[in-house]
């Protein structure tokens, strides 16, 4: 579920600082708070297993994974994705992915739609980091592993 | 059934301490159109008597206008290390070969004062080698008020000159940013497809086997060529031919081409050779010279009784010369 660019728009913003990414996302829930940790959750995933699409004078980024990782790897996954609870402790996603602003989105960035909203919010996720973590979980290889 | 686990635990084990294929040399060097365009070039004559220029890179690193280069070879380097892949640096290897020149020119042997010994070819192959060149060309457009960077990379295999990756595209526009910065966004705007599309070629390896040369010669003074005929496994035929049959018995599904054959040199290109060999009771990581070593060992024995050279060009290139050593 994580890996479907459905419920999800992604706009690059430009070329990050080395290491990172830095672009606008979509998202829908139920209330803008729900709108805005799906978000950066959908950010994290975006990275893994969509990539980035190219605008502008910006390249296009790879997924970091293969589409069938998240199959071969559910378990993973799920913990990896776990939203925060009442106490703030979530998933491990959280340690890759900040709002470039705190403020809450307004204007454009907030539309109100049936049983819902549709947010955007600015985001940078540290790419190599997640890309680290994902090697040392032995989901995806490092380059030229094996020789 | 426990006993069944521990041998299968056991195998797994001894296959992944052992299982390190050859690593490519991954180098960054310039391309020819940078240095003709920075005049970071030598210019010497032709045995036909006309002047023909080459990138003369101790030039392009000495020059005061390297600074770019370096900057965005060292950026290079860095994301290439980060990902667990360091590159070999031009600038040095070529300053290690000149010391090593001067070092190789003075060494005596302590008790007869004997030199190293050297032969043309040595002297010819103490060049900076790699067996994938990250080819890389840029340079500072201006538009109006603005500046950009006009970048392209490739990543070309050294041995079968097949372009595995290539990033090229303008940078942002910028009035404000000095040229370091746009580089560096330049570099970064582009390694991640670039690292992407490499690890996609480093598991093709992994999966269809090492791509490699391979050219069969026979020297001058051999009393063999590859139309002489042998009779091999029940059946006569040339030896060019027969060399065919043990190339398709010996590459990974069978994958190679034969581009050329004379009676006197065959070449193949599109060898896929496999990553490892059983050698001396193990199995261990071979390239194309460990691989070609089996044809000279099928040949030294009945019914061809023919020795040979074994010539590696790097990893990726050897040719097997006949007649004799």
């Amino acid at each position: 579920m994580f890996k479907s660019a459905a419920s999800y728009e992604v706009q690059v913003l430009g070329v990050g600082q080395d290491g990172t990414k830095v672009f606008r996302i979509w998202s829908y829930d139920k209330t803008v708070e729900a709108a805005i940790n799906k978000a950066k959750r959908d950010a994290v995933a975006a990275c893994l297993f969509s990539g980035l699409p190219g605008s502008g004078h910006t390249n296009q980024t790879p997924a970091i994974c293969k589409l069938s990782d998240e199959e071969t790897h559910e378990a993973f996954f799920q913990e990896f994705f776990a939203y925060p609870d009442k106490k703030g402790n979530g998933g491990a996603y959280l340690r890759f992915v900040n709002r470039t602003s705190d403020e809450p989105p307004s204007g454009k960035y907030r539309v109100q739609m049936k049983g819902g909203y549709k947010i955007a919010i600015d985001v940078q996720v540290m790419y190599n980091n997640l890309r680290s973590y994902m090697e040392e979980k032995g989901i995806v290889k490092k380059l030229g592993q094996g020789f | 059934m426990r006993k069944l686990f521990l041998c299968i635990a056991l195998a797994a084990t001894i296959l992944s301490v052992s299982g390190q294929a050859k690593k490519p040399i991954l180098m960054v060097v310039p391309s020819d159109s940078y240095c003709d365009r920075n005049a970071f070039t030598q210019e010497y004559t032709a045995e036909a008597g006309n002047t023909r220029s080459i990138s003369d890179y101790n030039k392009a690193f000495k020059s005061a206008e390297s600074e770019e280069l370096r900057l965005v070879i060292s950026e290079l380097s860095k994301i290439m290390a980060d990902r667990g892949f360091p590159l070999k640096d031009l600038e040095q290897t070529l300053k290690s070969i000149a010391q090593s020149n001067v070092e190789l020119s003075m060494l005596q042997s302590s008790s007869s004062g004997s030199m190293v010994k050297e032969s043309p070819i040595d002297v010819l192959k103490r060049t900076a080698q790699a067996d994938i060149i990250m080819d890389i060309d840029f340079s500072v457009k201006i538009k109006g008020p603005q500046r950009f960077i006009t970048y392209n990379l490739r990543a070309v295999d050294a041995y079968t000159n097949k372009v595995i990756t290539a990033v090229a595209g303008d940078g942002k526009p910028s009035g404000s940013a000095s040229i370091g910065l746009l580089l560096e966004e330049a570099v970064l705007n582009y390694m991640d497809d670039y690292t992407t599309a490499l690890q996609n070629h480093f598991d093709d390896i992994f999966t269809n086997g090492r791509e490699v040369v391979v050219v069969l010669r026979v020297w001058d003074n051999a009393d063999v060529d590859f139309e002489t005929d042998f009779e091999y496994m029940g059946e006569t035929g040339m030896l060019g031919d027969i060399m065919d049959v043990w190339m398709d018995d010996n590459t990974v599904n069978s994958r190679f081409s034969r581009v050329s054959g004379t009676e006197n040199t065959i070449r193949y290109e599109q060898v896929r050779i496999p990553l490892f060999k059983l050698s001396f009771g193990k199995e261990r990581a071979i390239d194309a010279r460990g691989f070609i070593n089996g044809l000279g060992s099928m040949l030294k024995a009945e019914p061809f009784n023919i020795q040979s050279k074994v010539y590696e060009r790097g990893l990726g290139e050897v040719w097997l010369i006949l007649g004799e050593k």
